[in-house]
């Protein structure tokens, strides 16, 4: 039960790196999302369904195999929910864009109509 | 930084690093944890899809050609680290069969390109290794400290017993499952499995 909720809450949180959470600052270096009413955290209404599959794998090293999960949904499925933005809109030159996708440098770029990413 | 050869069978790296001091999150990306290891996976994830471009190939395929093989395990990576177990190959097999994603694609990048539909369909990949369940090991020196975890169990006179874990429920059914755990081995030395309370350390 642990790991699976870990699970779907860890990709919920990945998507809202992806696509959301930025730490911005003005011209003079301070910071303008200082608290969590500008910090993208997702309801029920923006988490999609997930569909999740796994392997077993026991560890050598512990009395029934047990392995941790912790951060690591989050830590993995942050790229995946980037990539396809990226194919699709610049394949060589977003490559080292980095999130969040819909607000952050790549989302205001594109709505100037700009390519420099 | 030495875990960044990831998944992958690399017989030889080399590994050079610049730190730098800076009072601002990295590319605005916002606080995730003190390894950062959200980024490094990106990173890592990243120079494997940059290479897949310049060698011109499917990052997929690219992928699977370099993952660690099942039968190399328990295996010693070119920087260091022991790999305990895995089985990569399967996982990646699993979700690349899933639901037929890359014919889908296709369509929907057909049905785009003849105009009658403006959403397109994107497929994200990625595979990562990450440290877990390490308790207190050299390997993760977090100033002095080797990690660690704490749990204390008291079982009174009474048979009542409490637990104090210092994992803290994060509303994932820790509590729940902690208190399951209890039970089931409370019932062996007959403690009141009704009185068990499993609580977080900050609560």
């Amino acid at each position: 039960m642990i790991i699976e909720s870990q699970t779907y809450v860890g990709l919920t949180e990945a998507l809202a790196i992806a696509m959301g959470q930025e730490i911005a600052y003005n011209e003079m270096g301070n910071v303008k999302t200082g608290t969590l009413m500008d910090f993208f955290l997702l309801t029920a209404w923006e988490t999609p369904h997930y569909t999740t599959d796994h392997t077993t794998t026991p560890s050598p090293n512990h009395p029934i195999g047990a392995k941790g999960v912790g951060e690591s949904p989050n830590g993995g499925a942050f790229r995946p929910f980037q990539t396809p933005c990226m194919m699709h809109s610049a394949p060589l030159d977003c490559v080292r864009r980095i999130c969040p996708m819909i607000t952050g440098e790549f989302g205001r770029s594109h709505q100037d109509g700009k390519n420099e990413l | 930084m030495n875990i960044c050869a990831g998944p992958y069978n690399i017989p030889t790296a080399y590994l050079a690093v610049d730190g730098v001091y800076n009072n601002k999150a990295p590319c605005s990306v916002a606080y995730r944890c003190s390894f950062w290891v959200t980024e490094a996976a990106y990173f890592i994830g990243q120079m494997i899809e940059v290479l897949a471009i310049k060698l011109n190939m499917d990052a997929a395929e690219l992928r699977r050609i370099h993952f660690i093989k099942k039968g190399q395990f328990p295996y010693i990576s070119t920087l260091g680290w022991e790999y305990d177990s895995g089985d990569y190959h399967t996982s990646w097999d699993k979700a690349l069969n899933h639901d037929d994603l890359r014919k889908k694609q296709n369509e929907r990048v057909a049905a785009f390109q003849r105009g009658e539909t403006r959403k397109l369909l994107g497929i994200g990949l990625t595979h990562f290794t990450e440290i877990v369940g390490t308790g207190p090991v050299k390997n993760c020196n977090i100033l002095g400290k080797g990690m660690f975890d704490s749990y204390a169990i008291r079982i009174h006179p009474t048979g009542s017993t409490i637990a104090r874990p210092g994992a803290i429920s994060q509303k994932k059914g820790h509590a729940t499952t902690f208190a399951q755990i209890l039970a089931t081995a409370g019932h062996k030395i007959r403690a009141k499995a009704q009185m068990i309370a499993a609580r977080g350390s900050t609560q």
